[in-house]
């Protein structure tokens, strides 16, 4: 049998950075023998296997981490390394008393920073340390108390070669990463129970638990806080975890446009009208939260908040202005802020820290900037540091000029050779340095850290850079405890309320709405495509009345290309000269370029962009649809065959019926939307018709199949489609169930519904709307159809009423937006 | 002593209706010892659903106010009535040493010097380049008593710069004022400003009114006035001393202060977010300094 940690003893004794799993003279530290035991009975090839089916279940989780890319933000699975971090119960009692003191004296920085500034009067720091850190927000003085302080506190620790923990870093204003390590200990239970056998780990449930307790309890007027959960949006680094805690804690996630403040008051839009706004747990950094105060160019943040914070009528956690406990500049002064604020020592060190700011000699560490890392106290990007080391001799001069000429904006920091532990690569074990993320939570007046964490790793052997933008596992991180299992099992967490089917954010509301409508547009445009494969294989489409029959199948193929390129709006498409030479190519772009809207490949990854936005609230088989519709897609430039073309409507079909049969409160917005597309799509196509000359008779045939009305065309007239019959089917026969006004009489009972549901606004633009479009189609006279091969000018005035009516279309949809779904027009400056 | 009075309306005409605005003004003048505000009050049309005094960090007074329901027109008029003391011109060649006056803003640990030093540090619209700091030292020869030192600045300013309403407007930078050498009274001010504070010295933006006199023998024009901005720098033993590089002056009793921070930024007269209004809006604003003296004594018409 294969071992994997007999083989590491030698490879350990080298390294000089502490071993988290052995000791120096090569024994497995006692905290750790359970598991090490494990993971051998494990064996290489099942650990393998297991890395494989966490990687799996995490993507099947959507647990994602936004790295900014060049253009925009790619999406990344957070990857979770199967071996944990394990931390004795003597280590952790220490480490928390440690870091529960520094978040009782940071607590007591803020409130100071904020009201009396007693730290520079009494000469404790200079004042540039303060003055100059662009961090310090002038329009939050005054606003921040210490019961409603640094709720939620991170810290980010290291261990050095000598096996002490030090901080290197605060995360004051919105710290990430709590959900990440829940959904570790989830995904590793799940797929390793084996690992926890015979080790008592402390749970994080309590955690949670008291999390949402406390903030129930923060909120003086209401018993049953409105606590929301405030995000940046689905493109910020994070989202995942922000829907994650929002699913666990039962708060609505929600975005700027969501909220409203009105009387000094911030409220929540929901299809029910306003709703009082309690706490809101943010995720927003403190400049772009109100655009009125901070950054007037803001998107992200509701106008009005601080004045709501003034008038204390909402707990914004952590409070705005508290991301000054970010620079990395206090942590040169923090002993001396301890005894100032505390009257005691610092219990846990930070890595030991200089500001050039300081009016000390900068040589020591300016000659030896190689045992350095060098940061800007004021990172707009997070991740804003440099490598002495890593630079050359003129990089470092030119740094040395930097910080001669705004000494106050740098750090240096001693690099510390981080703590190793096992990772798993393959069949092997090889080692990486870690650095821990604590949670820490302001309950009862005190401070309370969660029994674990989030452990990342440097995604090199030799890195000591633990970020997340730039790649590395994380990993489960256990406390390990005497007591017994029993007493720390869990106990049933307090039932969550349950809000009525309405209180549907507007922001998930057109989630909805666009799922809906990218699933028919989808749909449509794949039944086009097909009918283009049956014309261009020279094969019958699937006529169901044996006499029908396509003669002109050329002229009908120019004729559909035409349409295609008119109703995907991909001009100049086929309608160029000679466009229809090379139709192998030019179809291959279409299904496959993925940044050019109106394609294939566009379109579905719009349905998978909408789908992923409201899969909690759809079944789960879904993702797997979607998952089948982009295999049947072959890689670029082979075009789908007729086979797969059918698999992709059939399995649409089955996206829709899911969605149909199981989607909950914003069922009215994923089917509004998906009318809307159906009439908009039949309007656009039957103009692109239209505008072609010298249609054949069969082409009228095509149309019939192409809106899968034959069996409706056939219960109704005799004989062959004619373009009269067929037009009146397609536009106002509302005993079908494909026309258009079928599609606005649908609308119309939803909207009927909602507005039941709205005890405050009155609608006024959609039923305008609607009952316009259904006047219209009714009294548009269609008898002259009769005589369209003759090219006379009423076809011309029957195409400029389907221009109105897509029109008219298009403004329902902009005036369901504005009043249902989020705000067209956002908030502007003057 | 002179007495004012004050009128600075603001009127923004939307092209659709505004469903909602958060608004704050910084248009109550604060009390200072040479400055007594006799009255002062804001007047909104419509009448906003939310209205809130405080006082800012500074110490300047500032108005919190929401219009919660539709409107397509915006109106507000500041009123205030002054009484201005003759401030005497200070000693330009007395005060210290330029170079004197920055170690002791470091050194010496009053209270209020820990809280001049808030005013040496770049700020959101003034951040400091070499070349104006260049600029600035061409007037601070070593030694140079501080005052007449930035009087000589300001005055360099002054001769140096053209003003012109065209040339910039609320979010230009001062680099390109500075390439340009064109702008209004906040862009020479935030120019100073940024030159005091590359050299080490503490450097305030101060707004407020200007009585500007009319052509002799012509009445005055109502609304013929705008609101101004110049500097305030602190000089040891003195406190801080007004110049005004857009008329090369040292305010006595023409300038009516308002508000004071590190930049425009802090004190922006009338700043809001709003809902909906469509994408263009009109903006008037008229401001009229009324000598009160001038008020009482009818014009008499020459025969």
């Amino acid at each position: 049998m294969q071992t994997l940690f007999k083989d590491w003893g030698p490879y350990f004794s080298d390294a000089i950075s502490y071993n988290e799993v052995l000791t120096p003279s090569g024994e497995v530290r006692p905290h750790w023998s359970t598991v090490v035991k494990n993971i051998e009975e494990l064996g290489p090839y099942e650990l393998q296997q297991r890395t494989r089916a966490i990687h799996e279940l995490l993507s099947q989780e959507g647990v994602t981490y936004n790295v900014y890319g060049e253009f925009e933000p790619v999406s990344k699975i957070f990857p979770l390394d199967p071996i944990p971090f394990i931390l004795s119960e003597q280590e952790w009692e220490q480490l928390q008393q440690g870091v529960c003191q520094r978040a009782r004296l940071l607590n007591l920085l803020l409130k100071d920073i904020y009201q009396d500034r007693r730290l520079i009067k009494d000469h404790i720091i200079p004042p540039e340390l303060l003055f100059s850190h662009p961090g310090f927000l002038i329009p939050c003085q005054q606003t921040i108390s210490s019961n409603h302080g640094l709720m939620f506190y991170a810290v980010d620790l290291v261990r050095a070669a000598d096996g002490t923990f030090k901080v290197i870093g605060d995360r004051t204003q919105n710290p990430s990463g709590l959900g990440y390590a829940m959904e570790n200990r989830m995904v590793l239970s799940r797929v390793i129970p084996s690992i926890f056998k015979d080790s008592q780990i402390q749970r994080l449930t309590k955690f949670f638990r008291d999390f949402r307790q406390t903030l129930r309890e923060l909120s003086a007027d209401s018993e049953d806080p409105l606590i929301v959960i405030l995000t940046p949006g689905e493109a910020s680094e994070t989202y995942f975890e922000h829907t994650f805690l929002a699913n666990y804690f039962g708060y609505p996630l929600v975005e700027a446009n969501d909220l409203v403040v009105n009387d000094q008051q911030v409220w929540f839009r929901t299809l029910d009208g306003l709703q009082k706004v309690h706490i809101i747990l943010r995720r927003v950094d403190d400049n772009f939260c109100d655009p009125l105060e901070l950054r007037g160019d803001s998107l992200l943040g509701i106008p009005g908040l601080l004045q709501c914070v003034r008038a204390h009528t909402v707990t914004v956690i952590n409070p705005l202005g508290s991301g000054i406990l970010e620079n990395p500049t206090w942590l040169s002064c923090l002993p001396k802020l301890c005894q100032y604020y505390l009257g005691e020592p610092l219990i846990l060190p930070s890595v030991n820290t200089h500001w050039f700011g300081d009016p000390v000699s900068h040589e020591p560490i300016l000659q030896n900037l190689n045992d350095y890392v060098v940061k800007s106290v004021y990172a707009n990007h997070r991740e804003h540091f440099v490598f002495g080391d890593e630079l050359n001799r003129n990089e470092q001069e030119s740094l040395k000029v930097k910080i001669a000429k705004h000494p106050y904006q740098y750090i240096a920091q001693e690099k510390e050779i981080l703590s190793s532990q096992p990772v798993v690569n393959d069949r092997q074990i090889e080692s990486r340095h870690i650095g821990l993320r604590c949670f820490l939570l302001h309950k009862d007046n005190d401070y309370y850290v969660m029994p674990g964490g989030l452990t990342r790793v440097s995604p090199e052997k030799d890195s000591l850079v633990i970020s997340s933008q730039q790649g590395g596992v994380s990993k489960d991180t256990w406390v390990m405890t005497f007591e017994s299992s029993a007493k720390m099992s869990s106990i049933p967490a307090a039932p969550v309320r349950v809000r009525g089917i309405n209180t549907v954010p507007r922001k998930l509301a057109e989630n909805f709405f666009w799922c809906g409508r990218y699933t028919k547009r989808t749909e449509m445009q794949l039944r086009l495509l097909r009918q283009i494969e049956y014309l261009r294989n020279n094969q019958e489409p699937p006529f169901i009345e044996m006499e029908w029959e396509c003669l002109e199948k050329s002229r009908c193929l120019d004729i559909l290309l035409n349409v295609l390129t008119h109703v995907t709006v991909t001009y100049p498409g086929f309608l160029q000269p000679n466009a229809h030479q090379n139709l192998d190519q030019k179809l291959s772009v279409f299904f496959h370029n993925p940044t050019a809207s109106g394609t294939v490949s566009y379109n579905l990854k719009s349905l998978k962009k909408a789908a992923m936005s409201i899969h909690k609230q759809i079944p789960g088989e879904t993702s797997n649809i979607l998952k089948n519709l982009d295999s049947l897609l072959p890689t670029a430039p082979d075009i789908p065959t007729l086979h797969d073309i059918n698999q992709m409507v059939i399995n649409l079909s089955a996206f829709r019926g899911v969605c149909v049969d199981s989607i909950d409160s914003g069922w009215i917005f994923w089917d509004i939307g998906r009318r809307i597309e159906w009439a908009l799509n039949t309007v656009s196509m039957l103009w692109a018709v239209l505008m072609s000359e010298d249609i054949p008779e069969d082409f009228w045939k095509i149309l019939v199949v192409l809106d899968e009305s034959q069996a409706i065309y056939h219960n109704r007239y005799l004989g062959s489609p004619r373009p009269q019959n067929v037009i009146e089917m397609l536009l106002r026969d509302a005993s079908s169930p494909h026309s258009v006004i079928t599609q606005i009489h649908i609308i119309q009972e939803h909207l009927d519904l909602l507005k039941r549901s709205k005890s405050q606004v009155i609608i006024e633009n959609e039923e305008r709307l609607v009952l316009e479009i259904q006047a219209r189609l009714r009294i548009v006279n269609l008898s002259f159809v009769g005589s369209l091969l003759d090219k006379t000018s009423p076809v011309n005035s029957l195409n400029r009423f389907l221009l109105e009516l897509g029109t008219l279309l298009r403004n329902l949809s902009d005036a369901l937006n504005e009043d249902y779904l989020s705000h067209s027009e956002g908030p502007q400056q003057i | 002593m002179k007495e004012y009075s004050i009128t600075h309306t603001t009127v923004y005409q939307y092209e659709k209706d505004v469903t909602l605005c958060h608004n704050e003004a910084h248009l109550s003048p604060r009390p200072l010892p040479h400055q007594q505000c006799l009255s002062t009050t804001l007047n909104i049309i419509p009448t906003p659903e939310v209205y809130e005094e405080r006082e800012d960090i500074f110490g300047n007074r500032v108005a919190y106010f929401a219009l919660q329901r539709p409107h397509h027109k915006l109106e507000v008029t500041a009123q205030s009535v002054l009484l201005i003391e003759n401030r005497e011109l200070p000693q330009l060649q007395d005060s210290l040493p330029w170079e004197k006056a920055t170690t002791l803003m470091q050194e010496q640990p009053s209270e209020e010097m820990l809280d001049v030093r808030y005013f040496t540090f770049p700020s959101p619209k003034i951040q400091t380049f070499s070349a104006l700091k260049d600029y600035t030292l061409a007037s601070f020869s070593s030694n140079r008593p501080l005052l007449e030192a930035v009087m000589d600045l300001t005055s360099r300013i002054y001769h140096d710069f053209t003003f012109d309403p065209k040339a910039t407007n609320v979010t230009t930078a001062i680099e390109t004022v500075f390439e340009k050498k064109r702008g209004v009274c906040q862009d020479f001010a935030h120019l100073a400003i940024g030159g005091l504070r590359s050299i080490g010295l503490a450097a305030r933006y101060v707004s407020g009114y200007l009585e500007t006199l009319p052509p002799p023998g012509k009445p005055k024009l109502v609304g013929s006035d705008v609101s101004h901005a110049w500097i305030s720098v602190y000089c040891p033993y003195y406190g801080w001393i007004d110049f005004d590089p857009t008329n090369n002056v040292i305010p006595q009793n023409q300038h009516m202060v308002v508000a004071w921070g590190r930049d425009y930024s802090d004190i922006t007269p009338l700043k809001g977010i709003l809902f909906g209004g469509g994408k263009k809006h009109t903006l008037k604003v008229s401001v009229d300094v009324r000598n009160r003296e001038d008020i009482s004594t009818p014009q008499s018409v020459p025969v």
